[in-house]
């Protein structure tokens, strides 16, 4: 299976703090399924930005889509960002925006035409259970229903590797279980998914790979739970 | 240029650039075309006084010598003076024309202080004689021609007015230009700061646009045509302030006196002022987009 991101003796430190990663060896397979767990501040989050290339380690190597971030040229990198999906802990939908132009939002940025974003956008809306909020401003919907927009904004534009920091943390477990099922539709359709989550319980219904985020290092807890 | 911009991903409309932005550029503007105004004025009056007293030159012969004769005397041996200047001045090079200034007309511009005719017939007043050169006029030649003819003769050119007024102008002229590049400098600074805030209010959603794939171009035209929009309303209001406080300031020189520069209303002046809006908004719109960029560039 050929690797999506691969990391190297990596560690992060911020400024002259102590570091809060540290000798990360690990590597995400093309079509891989994984979940993140980890105590508040162990450092998922700081993880996630380092995948989604808002962030550069201090030391160690990290290869996304077979090239070395560091030496990605700056022009290049909104590509590779298009092909990495993120589904943000704080949602980071935009308030004046309805719902459809936030989850349209990757496509009109990558330039596709409208008529694609309309059909694409609609659909997956209905699919995610949104249908009826397709006008409605994120400010009016229920923090489960901003989560979905979020998620189908991540996934609209079918990438290659899904990111989702936390992305069940405010559904029920009803919502929680059709999102997660959502992201292995896409894990199917040949997409890497990484999700961070606390909810150790949830997790553990699905029968993918687990590591524990603990002191900085990362863990392989999927047999030991 | 793009005043209806498509829908923005960034809610530029609702940050308080959307409204301190036009009102600063109308400020500005409006004081611009004052400058510009004030600028076009001068410099059509300082060239019109120029041309009028550069038009024309005087020889002063004064009775000096012929005090102690007789008035009829005197006069005689003046007109002689006179008529020799006038015969040997008119046959060198750039002379237009040569006239002596009539006893008549000189009595008449003294009479408000001398009196009438009778008077001033008996009093030793100088003669005048008006130039008016031309192009291959040499003032030296027509000096030393003149001490030859008539030591005692005094020529006047109204140089040292000349001098002063265009020094005066010049300093005017120059003060003005200078404020005008101070304003043109302060208003795109202001554009600046406006956008900076813009991104500072904005940078959540700047990150976003960023990390789901915008290229930075696509962010920076979003500024860049917002800002040009309030830039070019602004720099609208501020001419529609200022032109009709300079066409009151000229009306108000003309029941004065005052003549209307010509200048400032040729074709080419007009363009200039119309022009305004458009290259503040265009200045703007450049000027938004290469901030976005440098701050954007910082950016991972």
């Amino acid at each position: 299976m050929t690797d999506v991101v691969s990391f190297r003796n990596v560690g992060v430190r911020y400024e002259s703090g102590p570091e809060i990663l540290r000798d990360l060896n690990f590597s995400l397979g093309r079509g891989s399924f994984h979940f993140l767990t980890g105590a508040s501040g162990a450092g998922k989050s700081t993880l996630m930005r380092l995948l989604y290339l808002a962030l550069r380690q201090t030391r160690g190597e990290i290869s996304i889509f077979g090239r070395d971030n560091i030496r990605i040229p700056r022009e290049e990198l909104p590509a590779i960002r298009r092909k990495i999906g993120v589904v943000f802990q704080d949602f980071r939908l935009i308030n004046h925006l309805t719902t459809f132009e936030n989850v349209a939002l990757p496509l009109r940025v990558a330039g596709v035409e409208d008529l694609q974003i309309r059909k694409n956008v609609t659909e997956l809306l209905e699919w995610v259970g949104l249908g009826d909020h397709i006008n409605a401003q994120p400010s009016r919907l229920s923090g489960g229903q901003q989560q979905r927009v979020a998620i189908a904004r991540a996934v609209i534009g079918r990438p290659a590797l899904l990111l989702a920091d936390e992305p069940t943390g405010n559904v029920d477990d009803r919502i929680a279980m059709r999102l997660l099922y959502l992201f292995e539709e896409l894990n199917k359709l040949g997409t890497t998914v990484l999700i961070a989550t606390h909810n150790r319980q949830l997790v553990k219904r699905f029968g993918h790979t687990q590591w524990l985020l603990e002191g900085g290092t990362l863990h392989d807890t999927t047999n030991t739970g | 240029m793009a005043f209806r911009a498509p829908p923005s991903h960034l809610p530029l409309e609702s940050d308080s650039s959307a409204r301190f932005l036009p009102s600063i550029v109308a400020l500005m503007v409006a004081l611009l075309t004052f400058s510009i105004v004030g600028l076009a004025a001068l410099h059509d009056s300082v060239g019109q006084w120029s041309g009028q007293i550069e038009g024309s030159l005087s020889i002063q012969v004064p009775p000096t010598e012929l005090a102690n004769r007789s008035p009829i005397e005197r006069e005689e041996a003046l007109q002689k003076t006179v008529d020799a200047i006038i015969d040997e001045v008119s046959t060198l090079p750039g002379i237009a024309r040569i006239e002596e200034l009539s006893p008549d007309t000189m009595a008449a511009l003294l009479e408000p202080w001398l009196g009438p005719d009778e008077v001033i017939s008996e009093l030793p007043i100088p003669r005048i004689i008006e130039i008016t050169p031309e192009t291959g006029f040499s003032y030296d030649a027509l000096e030393t021609r003149l001490g030859v003819i008539a030591p005692e003769a005094v020529l006047d050119d109204h140089r040292i007015w000349i001098e002063r007024i265009a020094d005066v102008a010049f300093s005017v002229e120059l003060a003005l230009a200078l404020l005008i590049i101070v304003l043109f400098g302060a208003t795109m600074l202001s554009v600046v700061f406006a956008t900076r805030s813009g991104l500072s209010i904005h940078h959540r959603i700047i990150e976003l646009l960023h990390l789901i794939g915008a290229q930075d171009g696509y962010i920076a035209r979003q500024f860049g045509r917002h800002n040009q929009r309030l830039a070019f309303f602004g720099a609208l209001i501020g001419l529609l302030i200022a032109l009709p406080v300079s066409a009151l300031i000229g009306w108000l020189g003309m029941r004065a006196g005052w003549p209307i520069p010509s200048l400032v209303l040729s074709p080419s002046f007009i363009a200039l002022i119309v022009a305004i809006p458009f290259v503040v908004a265009m200045v703007a719109g450049i000027t938004a987009t290469r901030t976005v960029l440098r701050v954007l560039h910082r950016m991972l």
